[in-house]
């Protein structure tokens, strides 16, 4: 990679293009830009011996339009400089932190305006740096929701970022991962060519399908964290807004009873959002909660939202989940769960932040989609995992706290599938303890990967070195193809997949790392 | 000894989970508790990640590890930009969870002006600000003489000592007089005789504090604090919720015990108008602009809101309004107003738009502050309001007249 512009010719260069209040090249911003969700030991700068050698991009750049990143990615081809988009940075595989070549990182959140809603294929459109907050109070004007509600950082998170990232999160067990729901994106390809997919690849059409005109080409650029384009717009099936809703808290005999009466509620469509609970610390708290009111011994609290359109309905799916419960021996929560901070639907992000101070150390998660039926051997697996000596040696060493706990989540996923978190908490204070830490987490991604999970945020690292060893070589093959091919000049976010990296893939993937 | 080190935060600036509520929520009615639109006004404004709570959380991280060092360019940039509106805490994710509190972002950014004040980094225009407070012949932040803070007491003849005293403040003693002559006169009519320090009286240091002049702050405070002791007064009453929010929470962490009870104006009058008839009921629209000091940093929501319903206005609330309001722009300790006018100018002018879009034709605040920021920015915008400190309202409902000026809108 060879920069032919110096940094203020670039920075010039780039006000050109966006104007001198969208362009920032203090330190201060790069480093900032340099990290995004804090819950991760992939701190560029603060934790040694990460993956890839990852730090803060050169300069940062807000565009408004698609033009402006048209231009941008032709100037960038011209002298060869990556470009790296960035959606509300609340990704944890640090997708958009820079390698050494450094580059223009694109804050994509002002571009943010709703475009339209249309009633014919009832899906909305809008730029891809929109927010989710932003997108559900404009459909919220017209009583419509887009189903499922966002990731982690939930309503500051960019909807676009969530599509290169296929988030899962709030809401998806009713309406699907955010993927799922797109009908159409328009993409700056990386020789600065802007298409459209799906139906608007017609230039007569004006409304929102996604299979059609050959192949899903949508597909192509969902969870490829930018490194085959930049997501500009996109298009989101929407849905009426449900005016009645409930939440219910039951508590199984054991965790895999609790998952299947989760695949069971699932199938028959009954639930919205659910958390089922696995072995850990906030497990302990809400068996005592069951235990205290009721009395109750019994282990896999599931906490469950329902919605509808009608009165009547809910009633109907509330005896159906008390049904299935039964069935699996659960014994219900009396009252409102919410009531305790616990609920699985609005207060989704009591598991940011909150948590983290909750525990009192950060909280370091595996978010990856597993089999429903799977999570509890893989949940036994993390928790005799950390009771090993070698891991308690580490753990009295680093202050990480006996503080694990497992999590199959509201579903990103649905038929069987779940959004399923492994956690532990740990003092991430000083170099030392998030390196170590950095190294526990391998482990556990190893393992997991090797359990057959799918990561569906892959960034620059964490799932990747595990995930990528395991491609056959045909499927590593035509992805780096494919890179070469869209990507002549490796300027799409490079180390996106460990793509346009040459031998230090290649090395990465011939030893299990770290 | 500092307020606390930023060491102190270590553990807590790793607790941030970068969530971004913080940066720009919009979750009006959605299907949240909370009800933003918007949440940090500098952000709003310069669109950069590193102007929120969370980037510079993410700062604090790198200079902790010695990445990023303090420098003029990252304090002037960054450190003493923030208004220190306290919504970031408002909106901060482990509030969801029932007795959590949020990340203690207010302190953190105080610690790292306290690290900056030290090395001398602190925006020369700050650091002329608090030398004038520091002056023992000006004592207030507008470097005027320290004469002319007593002006507006001339013809009250108010006593020196009493149970009760009143804290009139630098912002209105200078810049709008006729909000401490409004408490006076009202309180009168409630047959409440109140004590003033006059000349005695000194800045209570609000921005001492937040410009990270934290051993000047202390100092001036202890000098303060005994003067007022010695007056016996057992209660002082505040009209401007920056000196209100200083004597009841920043001085605890200055480590300075205050041997009285403090309130603000608001909680003072609210209980008093039951018991007074009002001559001139203010039969408009009005609508009011919370102010930081007042809501988010002392709670304090329900008393003017009262008192505005009480002296016969209708209020019509703004959209975003109590634990969800926007800043006017000023900054704590006025440093936004200070050294970054335009950013102040922009925050200011969203503001009063908000404000004109509620249709009332009159707007209440209850800071001098926010008052004199507001009506600026009016003017600056062509909005045809009328503007009135909370004390002021009262007054005019009540029938009182100003010696100052021709009306109580000032």
């Amino acid at each position: 990679m060879t920069k032919a512009l110096s940094q203020s010719d670039l920075v010039a260069a780039l006000e050109g293009i966006v104007g001198k209040t969208a362009v920032n090249d203090s330190d201060q911003a790069r480093w900032t830009y340099a990290l995004s969700e804090a819950w991760s030991t992939v701190s560029p700068g603060l934790t040694d011996g990460l993956l890839l050698d990852l730090g803060p991009p050169d300069v940062i750049v807000k565009p408004k339009t698609t033009d402006h990143i048209v231009e941008i990615v032709k100037m960038a081809n011209k002298y060869k400089i990556p470009v790296i988009p960035r959606g509300g940075g609340t990704g944890n595989a640090s997708g958009s932190a820079a390698l050494p070549s450094g580059g223009i990182l694109l804050d994509l959140l002002d571009m943010n305006k709703f475009i339209r809603y249309d009633p014919v294929s009832r899906a909305c459109r809008f730029q891809a740096g929109i927010t989710w907050g932003r997108l559900c109070y404009e459909l919220k004007k017209q009583e419509l929701t887009p189903g499922f509600m966002g990731p982690h950082g939930i309503y500051g998170a960019a909807i676009g970022g969530g599509i290169s990232l296929d988030s899962t999160g709030i809401q998806g067990t009713k309406y699907g991962q955010e993927t799922e729901n797109v009908q159409n994106l328009q993409v700056v390809l990386p020789t600065g060519d802007v298409i459209e997919t799906g139906s608007l690849a017609n230039t007569c059409a004006d409304w929102y399908f996604r299979y059609c005109n050959g192949p899903d080409l949508a597909g192509l650029f969902m969870g490829a964290c930018g490194a085959f384009g930049i997501i500009t717009e996109a298009t989101l099936r929407t849905y009426p807004l449900p005016d009645y809703h409930a939440d219910f808290l039951y508590l199984f005999p054991s965790e895999l009873d609790q998952c299947k009466a989760l695949m069971e509620m699932d199938s028959y469509e009954l639930m919205s959002d659910y958390m089922g609970l696995a072995q850990g610390f906030q497990y302990a708290i809400i068996e005592n909660v069951f235990k205290l009111k009721l009395g109750a011994t019994q282990k896999g609290p599931a906490l469950i939202h329902t919605s509808a359109y009608d009165e009547g309905i809910l009633e109907r799916k509330t005896v159906m989940l008390d049904k299935i419960a039964n069935k699996y021996g659960a014994i219900k929560f009396p009252g409102d769960p919410t009531a305790l901070g616990i609920g699985a639907h609005d207060t989704n992000e009591m598991l940011g932040g909150g948590v983290s101070k909750w525990m009192g150390g950060m909280m370091h998660k595996t978010c990856s989609i597993l089999p429903l039926l799977k999570c509890p051997e893989f949940n036994e697996w993390h928790y005799r995992f950390f009771k090993t000596p070698r891991i308690q040696e580490l753990l009295s060493t680093t202050g990480l706290g006996n503080k694990c706990w497992s999590i199959q989540y509201p579903g990103g996923a649905k038929h069987g599938f779940v959004l399923h978190m492994s956690m532990f908490n740990m003092d991430a204070t000083t170099r030392d303890m998030r390196t170590t830490a950095y190294k526990v987490v391998h482990e556990i991604l190893k393992q997991k990967i090797e359990m057959g999970t799918c990561p569906y945020w892959v960034g620059k690292d964490l799932f990747l070195p595990h995930l990528v060893k395991r491609f056959t070589p045909a499927y590593w093959n035509f992805l780096q193809t494919l890179k070469q091919t869209l990507d002549p000049n490796n300027i799409m976010n490079p180390g996106a997949l460990l793509l346009g990296l040459g031998d230090k893939a290649k090395d990465i993937i011939s030893k299990e790392f770290p | 000894m500092g307020i606390m080190k930023l060491e102190d935060f270590r553990k807590e600036v790793w607790f941030c989970g970068g969530c971004s509520m913080c940066r720009e929520t919009v979750s009006k009615g959605i299907a949240t508790k909370h009800a933003w639109v918007g949440t940090c006004p500098v952000y709003d404004v310069l669109r950069f990640d590193h102007y929120t709570s969370r980037g510079r959380n993410a700062i604090a991280k790198y200079i902790l590890d010695e990445v990023l060092e303090y420098n003029a360019n990252l304090a002037e940039d960054v450190i003493y930009r923030c208004l220190g509106c306290k919504a970031c805490e408002e909106i901060c994710t482990p509030t969801l969870i029932p007795g959590l509190k949020p990340l203690e972002n207010m302190k953190i950014i105080k610690a790292m002006r306290e690290d900056c004040w030290k090395l001398g980094l602190a925006p020369q225009k700050i650091q002329e600000t608090c030398a004038k407070i520091m002056d023992p012949a000006l004592n207030n932040p507008f470097g005027l003489d320290k004469a002319l803070r007593v002006d507006w007491a001339e013809k009250l003849n108010l006593p020196k000592e009493a149970e009760v005293l009143y804290f009139a403040g630098c912002a209105a003693s200078y810049q709008n007089p006729n909000t401490p002559e409004a408490v006076i006169k009202v309180l009168r009519q409630a047959g409440q005789e109140v004590a003033y320090l006059g000349t005695e009286e000194l800045c209570c240091g609000h921005q001492l504090i937040w410009a990270g002049d934290i051993e000047d702050a202390r100092k001036n405070a202890q000098e303060l604090v005994h003067r007022i002791q010695k007056t016996g007064a057992k209660q002082v009453i505040c009209s401007c919720a920056g000196c209100y929010n200083t004597f009841k929470n920043d001085y605890k962490e200055l480590g300075i015990t205050i041997p009285f009870k403090v309130d603000h104006i608001a909680k003072v009058l609210s209980p008093l108008l039951n018991t007074l008839e009002l001559k001139n009921k203010i039969q408009q629209q009005v609508t009011y602009h919370d102010p930081c000091h007042l809501g988010r940093h002392t709670n304090e929501y329900k008393s003017p809101r009262k008192i505005i319903e009480k002296v016969g206005a209708e209020l019509i609330e703004m959209e975003r309004a109590n634990k969800e309001a926007w800043c006017c722009g000023a900054g704590s300790g006025g440093t936004c107003l200070i050294n970054y006018p335009e950013l102040n100018k922009e925050i200011r002018t969203r503001r009063i738009k908000e404000a004109q879009a509620t249709g009332a034709k009159v707007l209440v605040t209850a800071c001098p502050m926010c008052l004199k920021n507001l009506r600026d920015a009016a003017q600056e915008n062509n909005v045809e309001m009328d503007f009135y400190d909370l004390p002021n309202l009262v007054a005019e409902a009540l029938g009182l007249t100003s010696e100052i000026y021709d009306s109580w809108k000032g």
